[in-house]
């Protein structure tokens, strides 16, 4: 079993707007075989925790820490953490001219593999044909380059079949269902689904309980502000779905400003 | 020798030094019209590249190369002789198309012609026909100033593959000057191939210069690997009625050098076709002009010239430009052009590597995806391959040098 602790940890960003606080001490255990979920309002800092723990440059780490089971793995590079077991499907997947969907995940599985343990070009092929056809994806995707004119949601697409090509240990996936039909929602879900087990634990970052009724998270955080405010079970996000964030906030008794204080509810609150 | 050359070469003093190299008088005598138009001449157009400061001129009357597969072989039929040492009797038939398409007109072949001291004559009669290319494998020696010339006369119906590929020995600076001359016969087809990869200690002055006759073709293939700062200039005429060019360049500039090139061809023709297709990459501080020059002269109806140039920056310090200029002095023609300059951003940069690929990874990746627009455009498997080849080693090498500066 692995695990990944987020201790105490603070992050900041550099802008034109000068010095900002994003995260305010987020606490955060995650073993694989779980599945954890976090909603919480627009600009609380979802983004900005995944983007810290997978090492994106752009995020300060101010105090605290991020372990890879018990190592800390604030030092490293993103390339390394990758390697070592992390995964982001990110909110906003860039796209790159020239290299092709295939070469780059035949890329990142070999970056894990030694000189003499490189994945054959038969072995990979199966095993591209076999996600595609799970992820409902025609073939040329493969061809295509990196992302490059993908519709949002064959971005998000995308990003599951890279996570089902690379098999990480954790993966952490920031808005993975936004902008997604019904039907495309559920094939996501299915390849999520795919990778649940005892070697695969997830971070789901969503606006929408739905999501969550198809893949049943083991645990719910909700996140406000810049910390996890609440930690449940599934119910917790249903709670949610009925009673908006200002609510919740109103019975924790929390001081936090909410950008639209009147009742925000998830699923609502994103166009 | 200082930046910049000297003020004035002496007819005299050349013929004094260099005329010794030459087995026929007729090439002293042309050295002296070069030195004697030296001073004058104004320096070569390379829009956007700052070069005069460099370190071009150096003479000597050593060879500056070795051949390091041994004295260029050319396929039977085929003729292949040095230029230098070539009596008048071999040299008579070269006489017509020799340093006529690059006369002394300024100042950097001027200083070549002068200093001359290596180079061939290569000659593809009527009629020839091969699929066996022949390659001229060539080393520019450290410390010792280079100035080869290479005559390639094709005749009418011929078909012929010439592979010149230029390394560089590590060590001493030199100052070189590779001219190359190339003359496509009526019907024929010529597929050539420079791929230049002289080392960081050489500073070059690279001119190549074509003609093509009725119903030629020239497919050019060039691949711009240098190390050291360079301006080169690939020029193609179409002369003929009727003839093609089809340019192809790859370029790849690393570290702190410079490398500003002109890829030109001139409409000259009626019913000629240009087309021009480039890419480059450039990594760290280095700096890549592309000047994409399409002329289409008065007379050249029916002219087609089309032209791509693009370039893709790696790093923030890196500096690009792609330059597309066309002149047109004709109506009946068609033209156009695509030019861009783009940037392999940190969010670009850091989504490849979120997926565990190495930064270095991630950059040749990206990379040979965009030279690949070209490369595969390549006819022949062979240079493509050996272009790839000397990429990648270029990329390497270039990669760790930059992860020890860091
Ligand atoms: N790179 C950055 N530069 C400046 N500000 C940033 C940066 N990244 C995040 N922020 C700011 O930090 C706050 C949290 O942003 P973050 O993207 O983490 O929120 P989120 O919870 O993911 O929101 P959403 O639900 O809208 O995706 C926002 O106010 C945002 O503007
Ligand atoms: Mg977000």
């Amino acid at each position: 079993m692995d695990t990944l602790e987020v201790k105490n940890l603070h992050v900041a960003v550099d802008d034109e707007d000068g010095h900002q606080v994003i995260l305010k001490g987020v606490n955060l255990t995650m073993h694989t075989g779980e599945i954890h979920a976090i909603m919480g309002p627009n600009g609380t800092g979802k983004s900005t925790l995944s983007e810290t723990i997978m090492g994106n440059p752009k995020y300060e780490v101010a105090e605290g820490d991020i372990l890879l089971n018990g190592e800390s793995i604030l030092d490293w590079p993103v390339d390394k953490r990758a390697r070592a077991g992390l995964f982001l499907a990110m909110q906003y997947p860039a796209e790159i001219a020239g290299v092709t969907n295939a070469e780059f995940m035949r890329a990142a599985i070999n970056a894990r593999r030694d000189d003499d343990h490189q994945i054959s070009v038969r072995e990979f092929i199966k095993k591209l044909d076999e996600k595609m056809a799970l992820l409902d994806m025609p073939d040329e995707m493969a061809e295509r380059y990196l992302n490059q004119g993908f519709s949002g949601g064959e971005k998000k697409r995308n990003e599951i079949l890279q996570l089902l090509m690379i098999e990480p240990p954790f993966a952490i996936l920031d808005e993975i269902d936004s902008g997604l039909d019904i039907d495309a929602m559920k094939v996501v879900a299915k390849g999520v689904n795919a990778m649940r087990g005892p070697q695969f634990g997830t971070l789901i970052i969503t606006h929408y309980q739905r999501l969550l009724n198809y893949i049943v998270p083991d645990v719910v955080h909700v996140m406000m502000d810049g910390r996890i405010v609440k930690s449940g079970g599934p119910e917790l996000a249903k709670t949610l779905e009925k009673e908006g964030y200002v609510g919740l906030r109103d019975d924790l008794g929390l001081d936090v400003p909410l950008t639209d204080d009147s009742d925000i509810t998830p699923g609502k609150g994103e166009a | 020798m200082a930046a910049f050359g000297p003020k004035q070469l002496d007819p005299a003093a050349i013929a004094a030094a260099y005329g010794p190299l030459d087995a026929d008088p007729w090439l002293t005598t042309q050295r002296q019209a070069a030195a004697a138009a030296y001073a004058d001449a104004p320096w070569p157009e390379f829009a956007k590249v700052t070069f005069h400061p460099w370190k071009l001129f150096g003479d000597g009357t050593a060879a500056g190369v070795t051949y390091p597969e041994g004295a260029p072989a050319a396929p039977a039929g085929v003729t292949i002789q040095p230029l230098l040492t070539a009596p008048a009797a071999v040299l008579a038939p070269f006489k017509p198309y020799l340093f006529h398409q690059t006369a002394p007109t300024d100042r950097l072949t001027a200083y070549h012609l002068a200093h001359l001291n290596s180079g061939f004559l290569i000659r593809v009669p009527d009629h020839f026909h091969s699929d066996q290319p022949l390659v001229l494998n060539t080393q520019l020696l450290a410390g010792v100033n280079a100035h080869r010339h290479l005559l390639l006369l094709v005749g009418r119906d011929a078909q012929i593959t010439v592979v010149d590929h230029f390394t560089g020995e590590a060590g001493a600076d030199s100052a070189d000057s590779i001219v190359t001359e190339i003359v496509v016969g009526e019907d024929s087809r010529v597929d050539f191939a420079n791929v230049d990869a002289f080392g960081a200690n050489i500073t070059a002055f690279v001119r190549r210069q074509a003609q093509v006759a009725a119903n030629g073709i020239l497919n050019w293939t060039a691949g711009v690997l240098n190390d050291g700062n360079i301006i080169a200039d690939t020029s193609t005429n179409l002369v003929g009625t009727g003839s093609t060019a089809d340019v192809k360049v790859v370029a790849l500039a690393t570290g702190k050098q410079v490398q500003g090139l002109n890829t030109r061809v001139t409409n000259i023709g009626r019913q000629t076709t240009a087309n021009i297709l480039q890419h480059g990459v450039i990594l760290e501080n280095a700096t890549l002009v592309f000047n994409g020059i399409g002329h289409i002269v008065k007379g050249a109806r029916g002219a087609d010239a089309q032209q791509e140039n693009r370039v893709l920056m790696l790093s923030r310090t890196a500096h690009g430009d792609a330059n597309p200029i066309l002149l047109i002095d004709e109506n009946d023609v068609k033209a156009g052009h695509a030019a861009s300059v783009g940037r392999v951003d940190a969010s670009q940069m850091y989504y490849l590597m979120s997926r565990g690929l190495t930064k270095e990874l991630a950059q040749r990746l990206v990379i040979r995806g965009f030279l690949g627009a070209v490369l595969t455009a390549i006819p022949l498997p062979a240079i493509q391959q050996q272009l790839i080849d000397t990429i990648e080693r270029k990329l390497i090498h270039g990669q760790r040098i930059a992860h020890q500066q860091s």
